[in-house]
C-alpha cells in the first residue's frame, strides 16, 4: 500500500463526517506523511495502524464531540424562552380545568373543617348538657332511695353515667385539639406548600 | 511503561509542550513519543479536540515549498496548562509519599 492508497483509504472510512472535519484529518495526515519523509512511508503507514482502525480513532473523538454539541443545544432549548412561553401557554390553557378543580378542592377542604367544627360543638353541648343533668340528678338521687331502692339506684346510675360520658367527651375533645389540630395544620400547609409549588412549576 | 497515559494526562502533556513554544503534528507526537508510549495515530483527535474546546488554534506557515499547520495555546489554553500543572505536582507528591513510605520497611 501506498501513501496515497492509505490517505484515501482513510477518506473512505471518514465519509459520515462533515466535508470540514474530513478535510482537516486529511491534511494533517498528508503534512504528516511528508514531514516523515518519502523514505519513511512505510514505517509511517506500520505505526498508524491499519486505515480503518486509524479513522476510527477520528471518528469516535468527533462523535463525542457531537454528542456534547448535542447535549448543550438542547439544554440551552430547555432554558430558551420558547419554552417558558410553551410552559405559560400550557399553563393558560390548562386554567379552565386547574381552577374549577382547585376551587373544589378547597370547598371540600372547607366542609370536612365546618362538619369537624360542628361535631366538636355537638359534643361540648352533649358534655354541658350531662353535666348540668347530671350533678343535681346525683344529689337527688339520695332523696329519691327514700321513695324507693330501685328509683334511687336508677337515678344514681344516670347520673354518675352522665357525668362520666361528659368527662369522656372533654378527654376526647382535648385529646382531639392537642393531636389531630397540629396535624391538621400541618397537612394543610403541605397542600399549601404543594399547590404552590405546582404553580412555580408552570410559571417557569 | 506500566502506567496508563489517561486522557487527562495526554491532554496536560500537549498543552505543556505548546506552553514551550508553538509546534506542528509531526514534531510533537515525536516529542511526546521519547518519553510516552504514546501511538502516532492518537494525537490528531487530542489535538483536534482540544481546538474544538478553544485551548488550541492553528495557524499555516510554509516550509520548504509545503504547509505546516502549527499550534499554540489560546488564552484558555494557558490557563488550562496552569491548572493541570498545579494538579500534577501535587497529585505526584502524594503518589510519591505513598511509594516511598513502602521503602520505609527496608530501612528497619
Amino acid at each position: 500500500m501506498t501513501k496515497i492508497e492509505y490517505i484515501n483509504r482513510v477518506k473512505q472510512h471518514l465519509q459520515i463526517l462533515s466535508n470540514e472535519e474530513r478535510d482537516d484529518a486529511i491534511q494533517y495526515l498528508e503534512e504528516y506523511f511528508e514531514e516523515a519523509g518519502e523514505d519513511n512511508e512505510q514505517q509511517v503507514m506500520d505505526e498508524l495502524g491499519a486505515p480503518a482502525k486509524y479513522a476510527a480513532q477520528i471518528k469516535a473523538e468527533a462523535a463525542i464531540k457531537t454528542n456534547e454539541n448535542r447535549t448543550r443545544n438542547f439544554t440551552q432549548k430547555q432554558d430558551s424562552s420558547l419554552k417558558t412561553g410553551l410552559m405559560i401557554a400550557g399553563g393558560i390553557c390548562a386554567l379552565p380545568i386547574a381552577l374549577p378543580l382547585l376551587i373544589a378542592v378547597v370547598a371540600l377542604i372547607f366542609a370536612g373543617a365546618v362538619t369537624v367544627f360542628a361535631l366538636g360543638v355537638a359534643a361540648i353541648a352533649v358534655a354541658i348538657a350531662c353535666t348540668i343533668a347530671g350533678i343535681p340528678l346525683l344529689f337527688s338521687s339520695f332523696g329519691m332511695f327514700n321513695l324507693s331502692f330501685a328509683d334511687g339506684m336508677v337515678a344514681l346510675g344516670a347520673s354518675i353515667g352522665m357525668i362520666g360520658l361528659s368527662i369522656l367527651i372533654v378527654m376526647t375533645f382535648v385529646l382531639f385539639i392537642s393531636r389531630f389540630v397540629p396535624w391538621f395544620i400541618k397537612q394543610m400547609s403541605r397542600l399549601f406548600e404543594k399547590l404552590k409549588g405546582g404553580k412555580n412549576d408552570e410559571e417557569k | 511503561m506500566e502506567f496508563q497515559l489517561g486522557s487527562a494526562l495526554l491532554d496536560a502533556c500537549v498543552l505543556s509542550i505548546l506552553h514551550k513554544q508553538d509546534t506542528y503534528g509531526y514534531k510533537l507526537t515525536h516529542e511526546l513519543k521519547e518519553t510516552l508510549n504514546v501511538s502516532e495515530s492518537t494525537l490528531y483527535p487530542v489535538l483536534r479536540r482540544l481546538t474544538k474546546e478553544n485551548y488550541l488554534e492553528t495557524y499555516d506557515q510554509e516550509h520548504l515549498g509545503r504547509n505546516r499547520r502549527y499550534y499554540r495555546l489560546t488564552e484558555k489554553g494557558r490557563e488550562k496548562y496552569e491548572e493541570y500543572y498545579s494538579q500534577w505536582i501535587s497529585f505526584q507528591e502524594k503518589v510519591t509519599k505513598i511509594m516511598k513510605g513502602g521503602k520505609e520497611n527496608d530501612e528497619d
